[in-house]
């Protein structure tokens, strides 16, 4: 027995292992410590529980590593009757994800440290997820002045972002992108141009042709990505490309990435499942910038996904009151959280065999941590001591409303399914389980 | 909440439904004519309209509020000057003020696409949508139905070109729904920015030339530019819109004999139609005015007679 197994704290036993790059996937044990996983051990290897704290059984249930979501929209400060900071991470640790990054468009905009230093100051006293800030990229996210990139490193933030809106002046774009260069850092862009049509919620196409609302065309989107990527090309630096929708944004990104650009990408949940039918009959729920698109579009966002284009999958979890979405379209506000239905959604690629299974925890985990070269996510000796423990159901069973989130605008629920998140393990301790809830 | 029947669009309507309502309009027009005092409806005398115009109108309010007087409704007009700039919270609260007033049908009128729909899912007063953003307007479907119906008899395997601003034209879209349900063809004419490829669908096909087209046409429907709902023009001269698709006298004469010429108004006259076609007994847009008054008659005594039953 080495030295690291003296400071054991939990062993999970009994579950499936599945380990995002692969070394370890299959039927294990695994060793925690409150800083560290401590070892991986076969299914059969003694292990003496004598010393330990807890034992978690997780027969019959997948053992991940936590999830990092790149995207996220956790409201605090300013608008905590939609989500705050505690009820935001709630519903991260019951989604299975221990790392989220909040994006600054609150009131007042993360474009300080004092906001900074207090979403960090809230998030550390729950225990729960860690919270990873994302500053604004201009003052007031109003696209025209830089932040203090310098003092919100500092601070704690993880990037930059003006998430909502694209940063339409080709200028301070660039600006930004070669300050990412100079401080290690990388910038999120929300590529939409709203005078080309975005930021209406719905796909320019039947559905909206036939409801008589005015839609955001592909080309919305697929116009600022090639500009971004050719601004890209000359500034270097960093660029993180959120929530990409459009069939013909893939090529940019290809391009870019054989170039060896310094570009990511995530896709999220409901681009990679839903498309513009979602929206048929005025529904507001799935009523999301940039939009749900047409089943060809939606194919090939998963094609880009098998082949190893994206880096990450992302819920953009951006939850609104049932009251405010609850009105005419055009009055409704954009957004679907996304926590809690995430991985139970995309199971169902799984169950098909559109993915495996390593390779859609490694979307949710290494992928995106690998945007920030966040290290130590994974289920390896060493690794940091969060996981996701999901029992897994022989029979499908209709997904239930988020419990957590205070925003009711999920789209997903009512599909079938076949997992739900059992435990979640936090700096080695079991901080949330389905049946007891934090209360543990 | 009880279930009301509302008419919210023409989309989820049956054919019998369409026709039964064409027919009744086509009853009251006779009895207008033959003994007007029997139009009142012993279903509606006495009971609470209430006209809701967020949009500017008049041939459609006009039409309602006659429709609605004629079959012996308590009519009651509501100015909303104050609540101009609507949002859905004060929207709803609104409404729902209005179902504890008393009112069994509300004739409404919204700038907003769905605004009906989101209304009819929390109040349990029956909704008549006199046309909502660029969505629905379905009596003006019906009375276009009616006119056509009453010119060719039948609707069936007619060609029917609609022209202009389709895009942003909640009549197109009614007319196209109900055009369809009765097996008649539809070509939407006009630019680009008028006629997206996405209006296209199985007996609906997109051009962007009238020329070709308009000797194989029974009925050409114009519509008007509608300017009051583009913060961007994206004409590049009226004269240039003028000289592809207006309706002047010499386009008129390349129509078969027997077509006709349709327009919901306001025309633009100069514009998308010439005064000397508005004058023709072939262009039938004052029957349509006056059909208007017959089908929505038809509509309202529709409203009261499915109350109590869920549609």
């Amino acid at each position: 027995m080495g030295y690291g197994r003296k400071r054991a704290v939990l062993l999970i036993r009994n579950g499936y292992l599945v380990d995002p790059e692969g070394g370890h996937t299959g039927p294990g044990q695994l060793l925690m410590a409150k800083d560290r996983v401590v070892a991986v051990l076969g299914p059969n290897e003694p292990v003496n529980t004598a010393m330990l704290k807890q034992t978690l059984d997780a027969e019959g249930c997948l053992v991940t590593p936590a999830f990092l979501d790149l995207h996220a929209h956790l409201r605090e400060p300013g608008f905590e009757h939609k989500e705050d900071v505690a009820s935001g991470l709630k519903s991260a640790v019951a989604g299975g994800f221990g790392y989220v990054c909040a994006m600054p468009n609150t009131y007042p905009v993360n474009d300080n440290p004092i906001v900074t230093d207090y979403l960090l100051q809230k998030a550390k006293a729950l225990g729960l997820s860690e919270l990873l800030p994302v500053g604004a990229t201009t003052l007031s996210q109003n696209g025209e002045r830089l932040t203090d990139f310098h003092a919100l490193l500092k601070a704690g933030c993880v990037g930059f972002s003006d998430d909502g809106r694209s940063i339409d002046d080709p200028l301070v774009f660039q600006d930004a992108l070669i300050y990412t260069g100079q401080l290690d850092t990388v910038l999120f862009e929300h590529a939409e141009s709203k005078r080309l049509g975005g930021y209406r919620g719905i796909h320019a196409g039947i559905v909206a042709a036939s409801l008589g609302l005015e839609g955001s065309s592909a080309l919305s989107e697929t116009a600022v990505v090639a500009r971004d990527v050719e601004i890209l090309r000359h500034a270097k630096g960093r660029l993180h490309l959120t929530h990409i929708s459009a069939k013909g944004s893939l090529s940019y990104v290809r391009t870019a990435k054989e170039e060896g650009l310094g570009l990511s990408v995530d896709l999220t949940p409901h681009h990679l499942l839903l498309t513009e039918e979602a929206l048929a009959g005025f529904n507001t729920t799935p009523k999301v910038n940039p939009p749900l698109r047409t089943e060809e579009n939606r194919l090939a966002l998963l094609h880009a996904l098998k082949e190893g284009l994206i880096d990450a999958i992302a819920t953009d979890h951006a939850p609104h009151t049932q009251r405010e979405k609850d009105t005419y379209f055009e009055d409704a506000p954009p957004g679907v959280i996304g926590f809690e239905s995430a991985f139970p959604a995309l199971y169902g690629l799984v169950e098909k065999g559109e993915l495996g299974l390593e390779k859609l925890v490694s979307l949710l985990s290494i992928g995106p941590a690998g945007v920030f070269g966040i290290k130590g996510i994974g289920l390896k000796q060493g690794s940091l001591p969060n996981l996701g423990v999901w029992r897994v159901f022989k029979e499908p069973f209709p997904l239930p409303p988020p419990r957590y989130s205070k925003g009711k605008n999920c789209p997903f629920v009512g599909i079938e399914t076949k997992v739900k998140l059992q435990a979640f393990i936090a700096d080695g301790r079991v901080v949330y389980e389905y049946e007891r809830g934090f209360g543990a | 909440m009880k279930p009301v029947p509302h008419l919210l669009d023409i989309a989820p309507l049956r054919l019998e439904l369409l026709e039964r309502l064409i027919e009744r309009g086509f009853f009251f027009k006779r009895i207008a004519r033959e003994a007007p005092e029997r139009l009142k409806s012993p279903l509606c005398t006495g009971k609470r309209l209430v006209l809701l115009f967020f949009e500017p109108s008049t041939r459609t309010r006009t039409s309602f509020s006659l429709a609605a007087k004629q079959l012996g409704f308590d009519l009651q007009t509501l100015e909303p000057g104050s609540m101009s700039l609507v949002k859905g919270e004060k929207l709803i609260e609104n409404f729902l003020n209005l179902g504890k007033l008393g009112f069994d049908v509300a004739v409404v009128r919204h700038p907003s696409s769905g605004a009906l729909h989101f209304l009819s899912r929390h109040i349990g007063v029956s909704l008549v949508n006199a046309g909502d953003g660029c969505h629905a307007h379905p009596s003006q479907a019906l009375l276009d139905m009616m006119t056509i119906k009453e010119r060719f008899g039948e609707l069936k395997g007619l060609r029917v070109g609609i022209v202009g601003d389709v895009a942003k034209s909640r009549v197109a879209r009614s007319d196209i729904h109900a055009l369809r349900k009765f097996g008649a063809t539809v070509s939407l004419i006009g630019p680009p920015h008028f006629v997206p490829d996405t209006l296209e669908g199985p007996g609906v096909r997109v051009s962007h030339g009238l020329d070709g087209l308009i000797k194989g046409l029974d009925v050409l429907v114009m519509l008007r530019i509608q300017t009051e709902r583009a913060a961007y023009d994206p004409l590049l001269s009226l004269s240039w819109y003028r000289e592809a698709y207006a309706i002047t006298l010499e386009r008129f004469s390349s129509l078969p004999d027997h077509a006709i010429v349709l327009h919901p108004g306001p025309v633009s006259l100069g514009i998308e139609m010439d005064e000397e076609v508005l004058k023709l007994d072939r262009c039938l847009s004052y029957t349509q005015v006056e059909n208007g008054v017959f089908a929505r008659m038809a509509v309202l005594e529709w409203a009261m007679e499915g109350r109590g039953r869920c549609c």
